[in-house]
């Protein structure tokens, strides 16, 4: 049984490694074939912007992990609306298409899922 | 009915109590008569596993409380490899692959890849996440 596997994202991006290894994570899920999906939601969607690039440390940028999630089959991708609202995050200024969702959108999405995983 | 339970652990001793609230939810569960057939764990729980972790001698370390409920309770503690590398918890063969003069794994700990958080995941009737700090 294929059970579907939800990613939170909610921590800002350069604090810690956590949204990158829990990238990784649903990275894995989908390498397995289970159905993925990706929500940020609260200070995680500045992950979500272009310019964080940590360089003192050479990171991994998280831009750059997002970028494969397509060639992972990872079509679709969440954002919490009042969070990009909220810290005026407009669509076309981040690194990948996502979906917005309100929060009756958001339970909804909770509700569809076998599994969920938060950092 | 019983049932499964995976369980998540982010957090340990003594930056977060992820690992003190995971292990008091794997009790409860065990003693109703569920079973925790793994917990998994991921970020900063990892450090739980690292050999030469010293806490105050009146204070419990969770990683002895873990062991001996695995013990009991026939649960295997997975920790993510490539979590723990980054941490300085290091077992046989990564201390080879990376040419490190010694291990810094606890005995009863295994290291795991990121496959084994699916594979619990995806045959375990529910999971349960214990986050660490933000």
């Amino acid at each position: 049984m294929s059970r579907a596997h939800l990613f939170l994202f909610d921590e800002a991006p350069l604090r810690n490694v956590h949204a990158l290894e829990l990238l990784d994570a649903a990275l894995v899920a989908a390498a397995f074939d289970l159905p993925t999906t990706l929500l940020f939601l609260g200070d995680g969607v500045l992950q979500l912007l272009p310019e964080v690039s940590p360089n003192l440390s050479q990171e991994k940028a998280m831009a750059r992990q997002l970028a494969v999630l397509p060639e992972y089959g990872i079509e679709q991708v969440y954002a919490c609306g009042r969070a990009l609202d909220e810290r005026q995050l407009a669509a076309a200024s981040l690194v990948l298409s996502v979906i917005r969702l309100d929060p009756a959108e958001q339970t909804a999405l909770f509700a569809r899922q076998d599994v969920i995983i938060g950092s | 009915m019983a049932s499964s339970f995976a369980i998540i652990v982010q957090g340990a001793l003594p930056d977060a109590r992820a690992s003190l609230s995971a292990l008091a939810f794997a009790r409860a569960a065990v003693d109703a008569g569920h079973t925790v057939p793994r917990v998994f764990f991921y970020h900063q729980g990892v450090t739980i596993a690292a050999r030469y972790r010293v806490l105050p001698q009146d204070e419990r370390n969770d990683a002895d409380l873990w062991l001996e409920f695995a013990r009991d309770s026939n649960c295997e503690l997975a920790v993510c490899v490539t979590a723990a590398q980054r941490r300085g918890v290091i077992g046989a063969d990564e201390a080879q692959r990376y040419a490190l003069d010694g291990t810094t794994l606890r005995d009863g700990f295994s290291l795991v890849g990121l496959g084994q958080l699916l594979d619990m995941t995806s045959t375990a009737d529910r999971t349960v996440t214990f986050p660490g700090t933000r």
